[in-house]
């Protein structure tokens, strides 16, 4: 017995000094790392991928650490520091790993890209194609399917470099941006379903610099989306024309209802919840698709000389607003069929519910998509028209 | 030498871990390549293939009870042929501990310790494998018992945190062509299902009143609803994205955000699956020492466990080149063998067994 | 063949004894040899230990009646013991016996010419008073504890349980001075065969000399290499009196207040005599205390493995935070994580080592040295700190001490593992730590299983207390499964011959 415990302790020692002086493969010390924040991905002109990182910066904060990290970079980029507790980096390759790569280089700690919040695509880049970026961020195991995708017009670098108005790091507002449902939301698993899925198309947020504070054009916002098929930005909606999407994703919180009454007077309307139904049908070789927005608003601001605390008026309002919101539902979706993207994913649709029609069309949807007949229904109810009925 | 006993609820637990531990990361994935959306239902069609293999392997029990496989094949074809015949079931037992063992190694090595040797992350899981059945399988029941808890929390956290993102219209179209893909689509489930038959193993364990059968026919039902459990989940949230994917539950689990506080659960996850697939790899681990110690008729099997475990771990590593090597044999030849083995040839015997006892009762009756 | 000396009847002649007895005291000042006659012509002689006999009583009751006594009196068989003033007189016919008498307070009586001696029970020397409980204690219940001497331990147990059920048979043990030994369990209740397995577990032991308890738990348990303590040890009367009514045994020794009962079980050791005063909300309190049990266990482990391994699961806003904190740390984690726990640990233990009058300066030190001072100089990191408290606060909520031996210890291990292959080396040592505690048995009784869900009310629950009460809880559940323990007794005794000689 006596021996056995001698040779068990032997051997424990033995594999824990094997193991320590093996080294500890994985393992990152968190001083060792650089946490990645948010991803750029740019085209520049030659071609090149270039991609910025935002990081974080612990060394800014501990006595001693300094934050002038400006110089110039080897692997044909520029590192530039940010203010206050991240950095900005950024490198350049013939793909997007090569850039990572040239940009891992430049470092002496290890990239981390487990905490990327948003991974933002430039214009140019989005034009270009972005199934083989998407690739490497699927493929990679560090980077998450959460991940927030957006397209920001102009270079995503620039977004990067930003200073935050609020939030900590603009990675990170971007992202509270998104969360907060100004605009639609895609994350990666979102745009690896689109560009996989039946209609191989998928629209993603769309970023704008708008006048900031101060004369400083540090204010980002959400302002439409841009359309990608087939992995290509074929074009961009506005604000405006981006409503009827939001309608379809019930992401519709922060939508502008001000349902016109009369000339220059409006009732202001807040949606607090909406549900969108989607009754896809063939009849006779004709291809419907029925829209339904189910609506619940509530009234913000009355200004108008309409006394709402009449059954009649209200049931007035709620009737010009179901105009409303059909008119976005239709407007997005003409846009949408005239450009030929089927970012809604009016093809799965089409699939769920009627497998043996669609898989004949399949190959040809882009021929069939713009012919589909589209409609939209809406059904407004308002919930309550505020604290006082008559000001 | 007696391996001490093992209770009809510890059996049941034991032999649901060793069939749903890899075939939560084995089927959805295959599943999903052959079915599309019909995969959350699929597993159901392994369920004649898991009850097949159990009642074979239980009504050959009544027939030699308290003997293992190897010891009752020299009693049904002679000494000689059924220790021949106990080779290739040898072996077979030996490439299935392998073949575990490296699932685990290239789901760790996968996803989280890149760098680190193979050798290493197989060998410690080995070693404490090794350490359990040295043990005892009692302690494998008892362990059973204690990791069930964690496990069944982990599918329901999951399934409770990711409802939000959920698409239930992933599941549609329904049957698009008809209900072949799905049925083909449960081949890798339905080899999975199989490994009931290891249940053979363990029932010289149980209590000489026991009955077995409704318990065990419960674990089949559990493996089953696990596995449509797991391929929902993974049908609501990838829907197209499934098949691309190496391992669907756990990019599920890595899905989970609530709150942008819990998030990124995959490696608490990973710390339960382990815990789960070491009973897994211990039974497996625990049958090929029994089994070849039965086989030369030693008395107790204790001093095979390291030198059996040094082979499996060298087979484990060399077995297959790479991971992608590996998804193939595990979509196609794998379930093959296992059905054959597990399967046919246990129906085979429990056929022959009981064909020829009838047959001897007659030639007694009339004489 | 020399006789055997236990053997070796009291030689009647007093003439014959009184020198064996002077050698066998001789230097031994507090043994007091005091020859006296009775009826002018017969001798006596009463030999007893100072201070361990009730000196006045001995006067009174002994030596006063015997002066009036004539010879033939004294010479009838039984006569004294009948006539004596004492309530316990008995008869002994082996030197042997006469001398354990002595040794253990009873004044022993030789008269010339009987072959027997008597030993008077007036055994009575000073003792510690009954007092509060320091190393378990309650709010609510009862607050005594057990004393050094056995007799009162055995005395208090039998006040709170009046049956006659209640057995209590001895053993003596030690081969250079003798321990007295007490089993105590409940007839009917107690399973026959766990009462015989624990006599004669006891009585297989042969040592020196038992001092504590502790030492007869190590050589009576299933498996002695086990960090996990396998008999309950308790100073506490009420913690007996629960046991022994679920059909357990205690064991009580001489000389410490500290009684084992047997067999144990790990759920046992995490019940709190408390939680049967609180009703059902004594499960919050169980449910917070398994909680900590496991934290204490795994938090630093599951620190290093997270904080080195698995960033990603660390919540964005706190990884920030931590790698603010550790940017100027010099050491990895698992080396920050070492020396802070192994400094906590120092300082538990010299906390508990020092003497009363210095204990405000360590901890005045100590909460500098591993709290303030070692952030403030850059050699660790905030979170560690935290982690190292509250593993150290949860170290300490494990209601026996025993318990939380194993659990600091184990620390260590699972720590070393973690932060060599992070979460994967977390579980793997986890699991080997399962693994050891399923199979570890205690007299044959499993430590770490829940075969039965009714056995839930009782341990990881504490639910209405009609259900909790289970006095069949331990029969037919002992498995024989004694190897290890007979293994260890052979190579024992292989050792003792050789010493023993």
């Amino acid at each position: 017995m006596r021996k056995a415990i001698r040779r068990l302790l032997l051997s424990f020692l033995v594999i824990t000094m094997a193991l320590c002086t093996g080294g500890c493969w994985n393992r990152k010390e968190v001083n060792t790392i650089m946490i990645v924040l948010g991803v750029g991905i740019d085209r520049l002109s030659d071609n090149r991928v270039e991609v910025t990182v935002q990081l974080y910066n612990s060394t800014t904060s501990g006595p001693g650490g300094n934050s002038g990290n400006q110089g110039e970079g080897s692997g044909g980029g520029k590192i530039q520091s940010s203010t206050g507790q991240t950095m900005v980096i950024s490198a350049s390759g013939t793909t997007t790993y090569d850039a990572v790569n040239h940009l891992q280089r430049k470092l002496s700690r290890t990239l981390f890209w487990g905490h990327s919040k948003t991974i933002i695509f430039g214009e140019q880049a989005a034009k270009k194609g972005i199934k083989m970026d998407m690739d490497f961020f699927l493929r990679f195991s560090q980077t998450r399917e959460r991940t927030r995708v957006l397209v920001g017009k102009g270079t995503a670098r620039s977004y990067l470099e930003a200073r935050p108005l609020v939030e900590a790091t603009s990675a990170l507002g971007i992202m509270v941006l998104v969360e907060q449902q100004y605009g639609i939301d895609r994350n990666l698993k979102d745009l690896a379903e689109g560009l996989l899925g039946e209609s191989h198309a998928v629209a993603l947020p769309l970023l704008h610099f708008e006048g900031g504070v101060n004369g400083r054009e540090d204010i980002k916002s959400l302002q439409g989306c841009a359309l990608i098929h087939n992995g290509f930005m074929k074009s961009t909606l506005d604000t405006e024309k981006t409503r009827g999407m939001l309608w379809a994703e019930n992401h519709s919180r922060w939508i502008k209802m001000p349902v016109s009454v009369g000339e220059g007077e409006f009732v202001n309307l807040q949606p607090l919840r909406s549900t969108a139904g989607f009754e896809p049908s063939i009849e006779k070789g004709v291809w419907k698709l029925e829209v339904e927005i189910r609506a619940e608003l509530v009234v913000l601001q009355n200004a108008s000389a309409l006394t709402l605390d009449d059954p009649h008026v209200i049931k007035r309002v709620e009737r010009d607003a179901n105009k409303l919101i059909i008119r976005d539902v239709e407007k997005t979706m003409s846009d949408l069929q005239e450009l030929n993207v089927d970012a809604l994913q009016v093809a799965q649709m089409f699939h769920r519910k009627y497998p043996k029609e669609f898989n004949k069309v399949q190959k040809q949807w882009d021929k069939v998509f713009p012919t589909i007949k589209i409609t939209a229904k809406a059904e407004c109810r308002i919930a309550r028209t505020g604290m006082y009925t008559n000001t | 030498m007696n391996r001490g006993t093992l209770s009809t609820v510890q059996l049941m637990v034991m032999m649901y871990f060793t069939i749903v531990t890899t075939a939560i990361l084995v089927v959805p994935a295959n599943t999903a390549a052959a079915a599309g959306t019909d995969m959350w239902f699929s597993p159901l069609w392994a369920l004649p293939s898991g009850l097949l293999s159990f009642y074979a392997a239980y009504r050959t029990h009544c027939y030699f009870p308290g003997l293992t496989p190897v010891q009752y094949f020299p009693k049904i074809m002679g000494k000689f042929m059924g220790k021949l015949v106990g080779i290739p079931y040898l072996l077979i037992l030996f490439f299935m501990c392998s073949l575990v063992a490296r699932e685990y190694s290239e789901f760790i090595t996968g996803p989280f310790l890149d760098q680190t040797p193979i050798l290493v992350v197989t060998g410690t899981v080995m070693a404490v494998c090794a350490y359990a059945i040295y043990k005892g399988p009692v302690v494998l029941g008892r362990m059973s018992l204690l990791f069930i808890f964690p496990f069944v929390g982990l599918l329901l956290l999951a399934v409770i945190l990711l409802y939000p993102v959920m698409e239930p219209r992933n599941a549609l179209p329904m049957l698009e062509f008809g209900i072949m893909p799905s049925i083909r689509a449960s081949y890798v489930a339905q080899g999975w299902l199989a490994e009931f038959a290891f249940v053979s193993n363990f029932l010289p364990m149980l209590p000489t009143n026991s009955k077995p059968l409704k318990p065990m026919v419960g674990s089949i039902l559990m493996v089953i609803i696990t596995l449509i459990v797991v391929n929902t989940l993974s049908l609501f949230l990838f829907s197209v994205l499934n098949k691309e994917l190496n391992f669907p539950f756990l990019v599920a689990l890595r899905f989970i955000s609530y709150a942008n506080f819990f998030e990124h659960l995959e490696a608490a996850g990973m710390v339960i699956w382990v815990s789960t697939l070491i009973v897994k790899l211990s039974v497996f681990y625990y049958i090929v020492v029994t089994n070849v110690s039965d086989w030369f008729g030693m008395k107790d099997y204790r001093p095979l466990i390291v030198p059996l475990g040094g082979i499996v771990l060298v087979t484990s590593i060399f077995m297959v080149p790479n991971q992608e090597t590996l998804a193939r044999v595990l979509a196609t030849a794998v379930p093959f063998l296992f059905l054959v083995f597990f399967l046919a040839v246990p129906t085979l015997v429990w056929w022959f067994v009981a064909l020829r006892s009838r047959l001897s009762s007659k030639k007694a009756a009339p004489s | 063949m020399e006789p055997n000396p236990q053997d070796i009847p009291i030689d009647p002649k007093l003439s014959v004894t009184l020198p064996k007895l002077k050698v066998l005291f001789a230097d031994s000042s507090d043994v007091v040899i005091h020859p006296f006659r009775v009826d002018r012509s017969l001798d006596g002689l009463l030999v007893y230990v100072e201070n361990l006999s009730d000196m006045e009583r001995l006067e009174r009751g002994v030596l006063q009646p015997l002066r009036g006594l004539t010879r033939e009196e004294v010479l009838t068989e039984g006569f004294l013991e009948a006539n004596l003033p004492i309530g316990k007189v008995q008869a002994v016919t082996k030197q042997k016996e006469a001398v354990m008498s002595i040794l253990s307070g009873n004044p022993v009586l030789f008269v010339d010419g009987l072959p027997y001696a008597l030993t008077l029970g007036l055994a009575s020397w000073n003792q510690r008073s009954i007092e509060q409980s320091s190393g378990e204690n309650v709010v609510r219940g009862s607050q005594e504890s057990f004393v050094e001497t056995l007799a009162t331990n055995l005395s208090i147990l039998r006040r709170r349980l009046r049956t006659p059920n209640l057995k209590t048979p001895t053993v003596t043990t030690g081969l250079l001075a003798e321990t007295s030994l007490a089993i105590a369990y409940l007839q009917h209740t107690a399973t026959p065969e766990l009462v015989d397995e624990v006599m004669r577990r006891l009585q297989a032991i042969r040592f020196d000399s038992l001092l504590e308890s502790g030492m007869v738990e190590e050589l009576i348990q299933d498996n002695p290499y086990s960090p996990f303590p396998q008999l309950l040890s308790t100073e506490r009367p009420d913690v007996v009196t629960a046991h022994l009514l679920e059909g357990r045994v205690a064991i009580f020794t001489e000389g410490t207040p500290f009684v084992l009962i047997a067999p144990g079980n790990f759920f046992s050791f995490m019940q709190s005599p408390e939680d049967y005063d609180n009703a059902w909300k004594g499960t919050v309190s169980r449910l917070i205390r398994y909680l900590f049990l496991i934290i204490a266990l795994l938090m630093p482990a599951a620190y290093v493995a997270i904080v080195t391994f698995h960033q990603e699961m660390i919540p964005t806003s706190l990884l920030l935070t931590i790698a603010n904190t550790r940017e100027q740390i010099p050491f990895p984690v698992l080396v920050e994580a070492l020396l802070m726990e192994i400094m906590f640990e120092a300082l538990r233990e010299a906390g508990l080592r020092l003497p009363k009058q210095v204990g405000s300066a360590v901890s005045i030190v100590g909460a500098l040295v591993i709290g303030q001072a070692a952030i403030s100089a850059g050699l660790v990191s905030p979170p560690m700190v935290m982690v190292v408290a509250i593993t150290g606060i949860a170290s300490f909520m494990v209601p026996h001490y025993a318990m939380s031996i194993p659990l600091r210890m184990l620390r260590f291990p699972i720590m070393i593992i973690s932060g060599i292959l992070g979460l994967v080396g977390f579980v793997l040592a986890f699991a080997v730590v399962i693994i050891h505690m399923l199979s570890l048995t205690s007299f044959g009784l499993p430590y770490f299983s829940l075969q039965r869900t009714a056995e839930l009310e009782d341990t990881l629950l504490r639910t209405r207390l009609n259900r909790v009460q289970n006095r069949t809880f331990l029969s037919g559940r002992l498995e024989k499964h004694q190897s290890m323990f007979e293994k260890n007794r052979s190579s024992n005794n292989a050792g003792k011959k050789e010493n023993g000689r």
